[in-house]
């Protein structure tokens, strides 16, 4: 009777021993790869704010033409507004397929973008000087960008050409970019309808030039054609993308003489 | 005859406790039991460190925009010993398989990571290893 009852209880542990392992999920003894899994998905978020950043200098740049129609209607307030417009499309677009490949859906929690600028002498200029921006995802994933950009201009009288030197230092995480890529044109507006003229590159990070300083401080030197640096009274802007590769820093620097700027 | 089913029922009761425990086993499921966890977790840590060290635009990107087989190579095999086998493919969202590298693979016994980088079109930089 003894021996029965104890099979009857052996019988029991090994039903519900069964029905546990039907109704229960697995789980994992050992190591498992979460924390790996979790820093690629944060890098792969990060990345998409970094390119974002880099692409949206670029689109700003390009699109200045459109917001153009005099030689006084391009507040610094213009410039971040073409920023944060573009840093939004990007990322939205980026992040529209990252969920298409990965399943998972971020969005743009903060974006914080800044315009510094300068006015020496006879012109004046205005760049972005920071960007700040964090996503969310729902895997529970954050991810944020914090760069900043320092630029110097200088107009420079080259005898039959005009110049312009500018001095651009990009910042990530209080690390200086090494390696950049950039473009500059030249915007000029006659009749209330703006015309570029391309200088160095395009406005696009794949035919842009790339250029590798171990200081991290580098010189864009860009030369103004005779028939724009000889106008006594400039209708024309410079402007210049700088990014990073990957790395998440951007500026896009916008300058305007007020004066000849070549010849005697 | 009472002492033959009390043998009996003591070996069913040994029957029916090892099923228990045999059964009991399955609840904890070892993951990447015919896989190689190692060879996983280090696919991930290397496409990690590219992707924090810039290596990953380089490999997936390159100075062309149609990566650069050659220094993903060098990359690779400076981490890799020569017994661990690769193949790296690089795969661009529009234009598909930009370029694969390989050595020694065996998809048999491989496991791998994969990353995605959205600069431009995009780009998925698959990575396996094998013993």
């Amino acid at each position: 009777m003894r021996g029965q009852v104890l099979i009857g209880v052996a019988a029991l542990i090994f039903v519900i021993t069964l029905l546990l392992l039907v109704a229960l999920p697995k789980r994992t003894i050992g190591p498992t790869v979460a924390i790996e899994n979790y820093t690629t998905a944060k890098r792969e978020v990060e990345h998409i704010l970094r390119n974002a950043a880099e692409e949206a200098a670029y689109a700003t740049a390009n699109t200045l033409e459109a917001v153009l129609s005099n030689t006084e209607n391009l507040p610094p307030d213009t410039l971040k507004e073409r920023y944060t417009q573009h840093f939004n499309v990007m990322f939205t677009d980026k992040a529209g397929a990252y969920a298409v490949l990965r399943g998972v859906f971020c969005k743009l929690d903060t974006l914080d973008v800044k315009v510094s600028g300068g006015k020496r002498y006879f012109y004046r200029y205005f760049y972005i000087s920071s960007i700040y921006a964090v996503a969310t995802c729902d895997n529970g994933v954050m991810a944020f960008i914090n760069s900043a950009a320092d630029v110097k201009i200088e107009f420079k009288n080259l005898g039959a050409f005009g110049g312009v030197k500018a001095a651009v230092n990009l910042t990530r995480d209080q690390k200086q970019i090494q390696l950049i890529t950039y473009a500059a044109a030249l915007y000029d507006v006659i009749n209330g309808k703006p015309y570029r003229f391309p200088i160095m590159g395009t406005f696009d990070p794949r035919e842009s030039i790339w250029y590798f300083n171990i200081t991290g401080l580098h010189y864009i030197q860009v030369a103004i054609p005779p028939e724009y640096c000889m106008m006594s009274n400039p209708t024309y802007y410079v402007a210049i993308a700088a990014a990073s590769v990957g790395e998440g820093a951007a500026t896009v620097v916008v300058a305007k003489p007020s004066r000849k700027l070549c010849g005697t | 005859m009472r002492g033959q089913a009390a043998l009996l029922e003591a070996a069913l009761l040994v029957v029916a406790t090892v099923l228990t425990f045999v059964v009991a086993q399955h609840l904890f499921k070892v993951q990447y039991v015919q896989s190689d966890y190692a060879l996983k977790i280090n696919a991930e840590r290397i496409l990690i460190h590219w992707a924090d060290t810039g290596v990953a635009y380089a490999v997936a990107y390159g100075v062309t925009g149609s990566g650069d087989p050659q220094y993903a190579k060098a990359a690779l095999e400076t981490l890799l010993p020569p017994n661990v086998g690769y193949n790296l493919t690089v795969v661009s969202l529009t234009r598909g398989v930009i370029y694969t590298i390989a050595r020694g693979y065996d998809p048999a016994r491989s496991d791998g990571a994969t990353l995605i980088l959205m600069r431009g079109e995009g780009r998925i930089i698959s990575l396996r290893l094998s013993r």
